[in-house]
């Protein structure tokens, strides 16, 4: 099956001044700034949610649960948000969702990231019979319905942290081997690849020294917009009962969970809600903006 | 043309041969259907009876090869739940699940490549950005919970739409466009994308040069090359989409494919699973074949190579 | 302007005389003997029934195509059949039609769901057109259970279409007939014009749709697609017993809902010492879980499995008292002044709020001292963990048996396949049990079995589960039983 046509590849080797380059005209775009504060604040989350949370995120008291946020009428002083279905603290298990949400999404990009980078470049850089076979693996997977195959394999295996990441990377790897393959496809003939190549070379060098860093930029915007997905999927296995264990929080768990309560409060679903839908715009945005700022074309005029 | 599209299939066959192999372990690594389809507390000769009726007694290998050389022949047995064929079941539930797919398809389409174009067309500004904020919103939300949201205020509160089920174009609406909010997103960005690269061409700067109006150099020259890789990406998207009913039909009580396969998959309904599994296989590659000889008609550069 | 023009025809119910039944599933098959499944059952009995039936209001014990039956002796029973019962087809519902069903009934091979209810019938014999004799292979206490799950088909159409395609179109002696059906979208039945009973008052059809997401399936009711809603989740029975236009049918459910506490000896693990189990016990404050999760729909178990009206429930019984001190105390003697980390294992959607329940029940163990490890178990392997007998040390389980003693404690019996427990003791009180024919001395074996049972404590005792369904204000006299079956006898809608 055809490409997608991949973010357009710098080809000039001189990358520390792109960088700067690639991040003044990022800073320029509101999107953009918009997206780096909303995801540098989840990320402060993620990383001391012990010193950012009030209260226990596990502690629970079945007398003071489904309270509505603290400046409402029922709210509790002090519960910011208000309390779930078993009346802990619903700011705190968002602030110590964010780190099991973003650690989960983070992990499986990178090992879709991995596998996809690998047999995208091994399929890009020797074409012939391996870009055959991985191209073969490629279809087969995308032809067979993911989210299927996760359910399969999860409800055997368990939603354990480990085997979701895992899982949720296989999943998704055939998407960064297509984008590879075409960012390699178009690297691969410029003068510097062939320089290196009659200069002999060796070919991992020339993939780890000179493709890799040109393809880079391609990988980064991608994954952006992978985070976001793998995010969306952590949420759609527990509302299919497969997600993480509880009492752990994630926030596509909290939403579900939460989901049950909606007639009887709309505080406990709506403000994990909130944070997965702010936390994936924030993803797709960025991989948006990163995508014009890294594409000299279009930023001639 | 002919020998592309001949070419192009004989390419498909180890995909399917890899996915019926891949079905199959699934399937048959998720336990013993038949602790879901009797009682705990039935005797184990009959227990044991009944495995042998459905050839869970035997070797898996045996049970591959009995498998593989029905599957060929589009048999996938019948089903442990209804014990009725396993492909009939999949194939009476099909054109719900084509009627909602396509008409989301063509939702996301309808508002996706005009917003891209307009996104594209008055990039970095305000416009630029909001349409794409609101193309996005509806990837950000999970479908399950945009879908009850949905539910509660159009069918609860308005009571302008049906809760769920399948019926007039109202019991459409709700599910198509939940369905639909998750392609958006992607078909916008894409067409965004694939218009500003257009849109920087010499030959498109040659053309506004010349005095020709906007409207035209956009819908004349971008829009005709932008859409080459918006339509591959409608192909790819089609897998996703797919996997998007399994939430859909089941929050929306939509009697497909995909809720079927969801409640085979939680009892063990080993050949029901094995048959959704194909057919959404099959859906796929034929899609996407069609979707490359769209690409080759389009571009006749691409050459049927 | 939009709503009023939609809302007047097309979203309401399709008229005021169709009843409209939004369950979780659609059914597999419609013949009441393919499975045990109660939306299943549900369905399919409304067109095919059966000898006996048990009433949900008061849950006695009535004739349906049987008159009466009566024990020649302690294994045979002679039944007599209602006369002038022809089936929809014209066929006549008689002792060959019974011999019929019997045979098929006790064919495992056929109904390898009924196996254990059919277990105890041996033969069949004709003792004239409306009058049949049944042997048993053993005195069989629970009969009446048994005798109202034997459903009666017509011989001549069953033989002619076999069983799969009975169970897609069947053809029975109920109150109403097959329509039509559309897999997972609508099943469409009639009234049978030819009822040789009273017909349920004012239905000329009978919808019944599959939806399977809870608040799905309220939200329906609450609009007015839907006249009945069965299985909700209890924040919907909150809403709908506040809205004028429906009623909630709350039903004490034959699900009592436990943790499992194996002592078994394959099965290490501080829970072996009696003394551990019942500090466990004492550290669930069971009326706090019932008081706020389940916003008081839960019947608390008091010390045993068996439910108040049940025969054989032991009313000396106390039930354990919450008090996490004297659970720390308990703890301490036995040898664990700091409590202990342990495995609990329960399963995501399979029980209602079945997370949530679980989750709670690991903070209170917390308090004492216990650590749990949680691990969530997809409801298909819960279910074969279940009977391969691996869901130990400790697990969260409802148990869902027929309504008899004997089908309830018999899983605490040292053979059945998921015990986990082993007492001789209380082996020699199930067997006794199970074959004492005199109700009196039946139930005096189950007190001191729930006796022995509260003693030893092989599980913590929670609580029974309550079922609930939402009807329109439409809807009259509608009942369900504690197993989630309910019938149409005497139902009767109104505009």
């Amino acid at each position: 099956m055809t490409d997608v046509t991949s973010p357009a590849v710098p080809a000039d080797p001189p990358r520390r001044s792109q960088t700067q380059l690639v991040l003044r005209r990022l800073l320029r775009k509101p999107g953009a700034i918009f997206s780096l504060i909303i995801l540098a604040l989840f990320v402060i989350c993620a990383l001391f949610p012990e010193l950012l949370s009030p209260h226990d995120p596990y502690a629970q008291s079945l007398t003071r649960r489904l309270r509505p946020p603290a400046f409402m009428e029922r709210g509790l002083e002090g519960y910011w948000l208000g309390t779930d279905q078993l009346g802990r603290d619903l700011l705190s298990r968002i602030i110590h969702g964010a780190r099991i949400t973003l650690l989960i999404a983070v992990l499986a990009v990178a090992v879709s990231g991995l596998i996809g980078t690998a047999a995208g470049l091994a399929a890009g850089y020797f074409g012939g019979r391996t870009d055959a076979v991985v191209l073969r693996l490629i279809d087969m997977q995308l032809a067979f319905p993911v989210i299927l195959l996760v359910i399969a394999i999860v409800a055997v295996v368990g939603p354990s942290i480990t085997n979701l990441i895992i899982l949720m990377g296989i999943s998704a790897w055939p998407r960064f081997a297509r984008i590879v393959r075409g960012a390699v496809l178009s690297v691969r003939s410029l003068e510097f690849v062939d320089a290196a190549r009659s200069l002999g070379a060796h070919n991992l060098r020339i993939v780890i020294l000179h493709i890799l860093p040109n393809i880079m930029s391609a990988i980064i915007v991608y994954a952006s917009f992978e985070l976001a997905r793998m995010i969306l999927l952590e949420a759609t296995l527990s509302f299919l009962g497969l997600g993480i264990q509880p009492p752990t929080p994630t926030w596509g768990g909290m939403i579900n969970d939460g989901r049950t309560y909606l007639s009887i409060s709309w505080s406990v679903s709506l403000f994990p809600g909130i944070a997965i839908a702010l936390i994936i715009l924030a993803f797709n945005l960025l991989g948006d903006e990163l995508r014009d700022a890294l594409d000299p074309q279009l930023n001639h005029n | 043309m002919l020998r592309y599209v001949a070419r192009r299939l004989l390419m498909t066959l180890p995909v399917f041969v890899g996915i019926l192999l891949i079905s199959f372990l699934l399937t048959h690594l998720s336990g013993d259907p038949t602790d879901l389809l009797l009682t705990p507390d039935t005797p184990d000769a009959v227990r044991e009876e009944f495995r042998r009726q459905h050839g869970l007694d035997q070797p898996i290998w045996v049970q591959f090869y009995n498998f593989s050389i029905r599957a060929v022949q589009g048999d996938f047995g019948n089903s442990l739940r209804f014990n009725q064929p396993a492909v009939e079941l999949v194939f009476e539930r099909l054109g719900a699940t084509a009627e909602l797919a396509i008409a989301a398809m063509l939702l996301a389409i309808a508002v996706g490549i005009p917003a891209g174009v307009v996104a594209a067309y008055r990039r970095n500004t305000p416009v630029d950005l909001s349409v794409r904020a609101v193309t996005l919103f509806g990837l950000a939300v999970p479908s399950f919970y945009l879908g009850v949201i949905f539910i509660v205020v159009f069918a609860v509160w308005l009571r302008w739409l049906p809760t769920g089920g399948r019926g007039t174009w109202m019991h459409l609406v709700l599910p198509a466009t939940v369905l639909a909010v998750d392609q958006l997103a992607l078909i916008a960005r894409t067409t965004r994308s694939c218009m500003l690269d257009v849109l920087n061409q010499d030959y498109v700067r040659t053309a506004r040069s010349k005095g020709l109006g906007e409207g035209w150099v956009t819908w004349g020259h971008a829009l005709r090359n932008a859409f080459i890789p918006v339509v591959t990406v409608i192909g790819l998207q089609f897998g996703i989409l797919l996997g998007g009913v399994v939430v859909t039909e089941t929050v929306f009580s939509w009697p497909g494919v995909g809720r079927l396969a969801v409640q085979a998959i939680y009892a063990r309904d080993f050949p029901v699973v094995q048959a959704t599994v194909m057919l959404f296989a099959v859906i796929f590659v034929v899609v996407n074949l069609i979707v490359d000889i769209i690409y080759a008609l389009l571009d006749p550069r691409i050459g049927y190579k | 302007m939009l709503a009023t023009v939609l809302g007047a025809g097309l979203l309401g119910s399709a008229s005021a005389s169709t009843l409209v039944v939004a369950q979780n599933f659609d059914p597999q098959t419609l013949w009441p003997n393919g499975t045990t499944a109660s939306d299943n059952l549900n369905a399919g009995s409304a067109i095919v029934e059966a000898l006996f039936w048990v009433n949900p209001d008061g849950e006695v014990f009535s004739p349906l195509l049987a008159t009466g039956y009566e024990l020649e002796n302690d294994t045979t029973v002679l039944v007599r059949l209602r006369e002038g019962v022809r089936f929809s087809n014209g066929e006549p519902m008689n002792a060959d039609a019974v011999i019929h069903s019997f045979n098929v009934f006790v064919d495992t091979a056929q109904t390898p769901a009924y196996a254990r209810v059919s277990d105890p019938f041996q033969s069949i014999e004709r003792v004239d057109d409306l009058t049949v004799r049944i042997t048993l292979k053993y005195p069989y206490p629970p009969i009446e259970l048994a005798l109202s799950q034997l459903y009666i088909t017509p011989p001549g159409y069953w033989n002619e279409v076999g069983l799969q395609a009975y169970g897609l179109h069947p053809i029975g002696t109920g109150p109403f007939v097959f329509d039509s059906w559309s897999r997972d979208d609508q099943l469409v039945m009639l009234p049978n014009p030819d009822y040789w009973g009273e017909a349920p008052d004012g239905v000329t059809r009978l919808v019944w749709r599959p939806v399977p997401d809870d608040i799905a399936r309220s939200a329906g009711l609450t609009t007015g697609e839907y006249d009945i809603a069965t299985s909700l989740p209890v924040t919907a029975a909150l809403e709908i017993d506040a809205n004028p236009d429906l009623s909630l049918v709350a039903v004490p459910s034959y699900r009592i809902y436990q943790i499992i506490l194996s002592s078994l000896e394959a099965h290490p693990s501080p829970l072996h010492d009696v003394r551990v189990r019942q500090a466990l016990n004492h550290a669930i404050d069971k009326d706090a879980i019932i008081e706020n999760l389940l916003f008081g729909y839960g019947v608390p178990l008091r010390g045993q499995v068996l439910r108040e009206p049940q025969l054989g429930f032991n009313p000396d019984l106390e039930d354990y008292a919450y008090d996490p001190a004297l659970a720390r105390q308990m703890l301490a003697e036995a040898g664990y002044p700091n409590g202990f980390t342990i495995d609990f294992k329960f399963p995501s959607g399979r029980y209602a709020q079945d997370r949530e329940i679980s989750e709670a029940v690991a903070g209170m163990l917390a308090e004492v001292g216990v650590q749990v490890n949680m691990i969530v178990l997809e409801p298909g392997e819960f279910l074969r963990q279940l009977r391969a007998s691996e869901l130990w040390p400790m697990a969260y389980v409802g148990l869902a048996p027929q309504d008899d003693p004997d089908l309830q404690v018999s899983q605490y019996h040292s053979t059945w396949r998921y015990s986990y427990i082993h007492n001789a003791e209380l082996d020699r009180l199930i067997d006794a049990g199970r074959q004492e024919m005199n109700i009196e001395a039946r139930a005096a074996i189950y007190r001191d079995a729930m006796t022995l049972m509260h003693e030893q404590a092989p599980i913590i005792f929670l609580f029974g589960g309550v079922d609930f369904y939402g009807v329109s204000n439409r809807v009259s006299n509608y009942t369900a039983r504690g197993d989630g079956r309910f019938f149409f006898y005497g139902v009767s809608v109104t505009e």
